[in-house]
């Protein structure tokens, strides 16, 4: 296949997406005509740019060709710290102290992938639990709310009339666009993900990006939750619970492929918009969030799905 | 004279090593929280408390043979706790509606199966990888169940269906009775059958099974199928000791099932592994929770307890080595 097919096969994939984005506002726009108000669209940006800052880090994860189930408890325990230290001790140590919290919890997740051999799904599953159980047993089943007005700009601050989650959505995509395009790191992720022999091989220092990849996948996650409870002014132990399933459906849609190598954070961006479109839209609706998960679990299975079909196509012609 | 037993002396060694290997992790945390138990409470070695114990212990025993198949052949089923909630509530629904224990049995499992083919053929027919297809169906099953309950639980069955999980039969618990058939099937099928045969091989070399001309989509599918005729029968035990239906009660039980797998000295590559390791792993994350309880640990420690366990276990397995 020759290189400006290949180029015309991922704008037509973009362009699919964007289709599909505009299909679905367009429809939402008809049934519900509120959907198009300032104040609504709005809301749905917001609420896939938190989509969107977790399910980055899960993206650079799966380019290497492994998966991150932790991070919906990962931001969880990391925001519960974050909000009592920053309660207790102020503001910049708390958000340090959080932050460092979701990192570290990262780097246990690689070091068990690289250093120790697990298959990452495993290593993430065993951290999904412990770190919700920390959580859980940190917070004894108690709500923190109200925090400092300075806290509350990366929520619910703006600048020039955009909100503050929307523009730190594109200063993580920016950042990580770089990294993965124009870096040594990001071209081994992606070498990493097509083939880790290979990679190994070729003197990629494989072990040590794996370490990086997943350090920045629970940095990013505890960014997210920093976002999340600045915005709803209040943390508890429960909030990561329903996150880990939208995050991976938008990284699946936004065609970035589960078995590595393939993918971009721009598509992550415009998964994360597909899936708050879709969210909003049922609760516009009026379909009860019991819904949600199952559509969210069917969304997940088909467009991996559909990955699916269209690599073993790749492979046949 | 001398050879021979220089010889004999190092198959012996051989040997002793490798009965050592065999000896699943399960075996030495088991041993470690009995002795933890033995010194710390005084309610632990009670017969009130096993009957307690095999109670609790059953549902998990029986998911966690149907995660041994599962995870035998290189896959993971994640689906299996939210899977459970599923069959039970479904069941719950059909049976306040009269439909008798029987056919409530048959419900329950017929759900499993159905969640199963829809798990098997995504990961054997369309070759996707399975902790993202389970994670998938997980969603589905959790969704399923809270939108049939409203995210409430049914309660209240007939005394009969209470037996299922309370009964006894000749003073054995009649849990542990269904537990027993399910471990002979297990049993039956893992190491009497040309299926059993293939789940091995699978997990060794899914390619030289396919290869051989064995059709691998259609005995990969069979095993998510068995791993949710187990979740269903785990639900039928789940409902009657409860009593009622809840939509998210056994959320996260498909983890200890996999820990007890792991503990249970199975592995996640070249399909080795047993059903009774994971047997003696579902009795240690049993005990685990259930001295806990007794000495008043709150259950979110617990739930660190097992991840901590999981990761002690994959870590000593691939020390271990082959």
């Amino acid at each position: 296949m020759g290189r400006v097919q290949m180029m015309l096969k991922r704008y037509v994939a973009l362009f699919l997406r964007l289709i599909a984005v505009l299909s679905i506002a367009i429809f939402l726009a008809f049934v519900r005509p509120e959907f198009l108000s300032v104040n609504n669209i709005l809301n749905v940006l917001r609420q896939s740019s938190l989509l969107f800052l977790l399910a980055s880090g899960l993206t650079v994860v799966i380019l290497t060709g492994g998966i991150d189930l932790s991070i919906g408890s990962v931001l969880a325990l990391s925001a519960c710290v974050m909000g009592t230290v920053l309660k207790t001790e102020g503001m910049f140590l708390g958000i340090l102290v959080g932050l460092a919290i979701g990192a570290g919890c990262g780097f246990m997740n690689g070091a068990m992938v690289a250093f120790i051999g697990l298959p990452s799904f495993m290593a993430t599953y065993g951290m999904l639990w412990i770190a919700q159980g920390l959580a859980l047993m940190f917070m004894k089943a108690e709500i923190i709310y109200g925090f400092p007005k300075a806290f509350r700009f990366f929520g619910a601050g703006g600048f020039i009339g955009i909100p503050a989650p929307i523009l730190l959505m594109f200063l993580a995509f920016g950042v990580l666009y770089l990294l993965l395009t124009y870096t040594t790191l990001g071209r081994n992720i992606y070498s990493i993900g097509a083939n880790m022999d290979v990679a190994r091989i070729s003197g990629i220092r494989v072990r040590r990006t794996l370490l990086i990849v997943y350090t920045v996948s629970g940095f990013l996650a505890a960014f997210a939750g920093m976002v999340y409870i600045s915005r709803i002014n209040a943390v508890e132990a429960g909030i990561g619970e329903t996150l880990l399933l939208p995050a991976l459906a938008a990284v699946c849609i936004g065609g970035t492929s589960l078995f590595g190598g393939e993918g971009s954070i721009g598509g992550t961006i415009l998964g994360s918009i597909i899936m708050s479109l879709v969210i909003n839209g049922m609760n516009m609706l009026g379909m009860t969030s019991f819904w949600q998960s199952f559509a969210v679990g069917t969304i997940v299975i088909f467009s991996v799905l559909i990955d699916q079909i269209r690599a073993m196509k790749f492979q046949t012609d | 004279m001398p050879w021979e037993e220089r010889g004999g002396r190092i198959v012996n060694q051989l040997t002793l090593k490798k009965t050592f290997k065999k000896i699943p992790s399960a075996a030495f945390a088991l041993i470690f929280l009995l002795i933890i138990y033995t010194i710390f409470t005084d309610r632990f070695w009670t017969a009130e408390n096993f009957i307690n114990l095999a109670q609790q212990a059953t549902v998990l025993a029986i998911l966690s043979l149907g995660m041994t198949l599962v995870i035998l052949s290189e896959g993971i089923d994640l689906s299996a706790g939210a899977l459970v909630s599923l069959c039970g509530v479904v069941m719950a629904v059909y049976l306040h509606q009269g439909i008798g224990i029987f056919g409530a049995v048959l419900i329950s499992i017929g759900v499993g199966v159905a969640a199963g083919i829809v798990n098997g053929l995504f990961i054997a027919k369309a070759k996707l990888p399975p902790f993202v297809v389970t994670l998938g169906t997980m969603g589905m099953c959790q969704g399923l169940a809270l939108v049939i309950t409203e995210g409430s639980s049914i309660p209240g069955f007939s005394d009969s269906f209470k037996f299922i999980a309370c009964g006894f039969i000749m003073g054995i618990p009649f849990p542990i009775v269904i537990l027993a058939f399910l471990v002979l099937i297990t049993y039956l099928i893992l190491y009497h059958t040309t299926f059993g045969t293939y789940i091995f091989s699978i997990g060794g070399n899914q390619e030289a099974v396919n290869l051989a001309g064995v059709s691998v989509a259609f005995y990969k599918t069979l095993i998510y199928v068995v791993a949710g005729a187990f979740a269903g029968v785990g639900g039928l035990v789940m409902t009657s000791r409860m009593n009622a239906a809840h939509p998210w009660v056994t959320l996260g039980l498909e983890f200890d099932a996999i820990v007890a797998v792991i503990l249970g000295g199975t592995s996640f590559v070249l399909g080795k592994g047993n059903p009774f390791g994971s047997l003696v792993g579902a009795a240690t994350i049993a005990i685990l929770k259930n001295g806990m309880n007794i000495l008043g640990v709150p259950i979110p420690i617990q739930v660190a307890f097992v991840g901590i366990f999981l990761i002690l276990a994959i870590i000593y397995d691939s020390i271990k080595g082959d």
